[in-house]
């Protein structure tokens, strides 16, 4: 999600809506050249979880200090759950579609 | 920058409005203090804020040069607490007061709860404001996934 992205139309990176799937599909490509397609795509979906596993365990920080009065303001642990929320959805997303896709390679008739 | 720069940005919004909040509310309440720690009366406390901008990391920075950002803002931060020595202090002829000088008055602090009360209001609605764009943002980047359908 970064402003080049709008200023530098560059084939892939602008068409990719999640942020920081861009950086990780990208180095996917480069280290698994020799790899095919769908498990460079396998390897950013996993590189995905971690970053949203990540982001719930900060929303998992934030509750914890909240519940023991740590915490200095109120919109925290808010903001916190909302990342990890969105970031959740996000990756559900991108899971539904990658277990699409890898349904349709296995109903191609032979 | 990550794909939540803008739920941080409204972040760092809400935690400055809410310093400042608690800084009007220092104000307030010690508004007929007119003694503390060094023995002089309380003085009006103002905070001042600054645009959040460090590109502290390593990467951040490499980031921006190798990319050629245009500009990647980061927020607000708060710079400093003040205090208040433009605004005259209250004098109040009041002898028996033990804080009483050899003229008999009292010298009370500069905050007029007028003005804090109007900040309070400001500070608020600025709380409301970001976390109104907060909401948009969230918003934004779900309607994203709405492409996906």
């Amino acid at each position: 999600m970064d402003i080049s992205k709008i200023t530098g139309l560059t084939g892939v990176n602008s068409v990719s809506s999640v942020g920081n799937l861009t950086g990780t599909l990208l180095d996917g490509e480069s280290r698994k050249t020799e790899g095919t397609m769908f498990d460079a795509f396998l390897n950013t979906a996993i590189d995905n979880i971690k970053t949203t596993n990540s982001y719930l365990s900060d929303a998992e920080d934030e509750e914890i200090k909240f519940a023991l009065g740590e915490t200095e303001n109120t919109h925290d642990l808010t903001i916190a759950l909302q990342k990890a929320s969105t970031a959740l959805q996000y990756t559900v997303a991108i899971r539904d579609k990658l277990m699409e896709a890898y349904r349709e390679i296995m109903q191609i008739q032979i | 920058m990550s794909m939540f720069s803008a739920f941080n940005i409204n972040a760092s919004g809400l935690t400055a409005q809410r310093y400042r909040m608690d800084v009007i509310s220092e104000n307030v309440a010690n508004a007929n203090t007119t003694r503390t720690e060094d023995g002089t009366p309380y003085r009006r406390k103002v905070v001042t804020f600054e645009e959040k901008g460090g590109q502290t990391s390593f990467s951040r920075v490499l980031g921006q040069a190798a990319y050629n950002h245009g500009y990647t803002g980061q927020g607000v931060k708060v710079s400093g607490v003040y205090e208040d020595y433009e605004t005259e202090m209250n004098m109040v002829y009041d002898p028996s007061h033990p804080d009483a000088d050899e003229n008999g008055y009292v010298t009370y602090p500069n905050v007029n709860i007028i003005t804090e009360m109007t900040n309070m209001i400001d500070a608020s609605r600025a709380y409301e404001a970001n976390s109104t764009a907060f909401n948009a943002s969230k918003s934004m980047a779900l309607q994203g996934l709405e492409l996906n359908r």
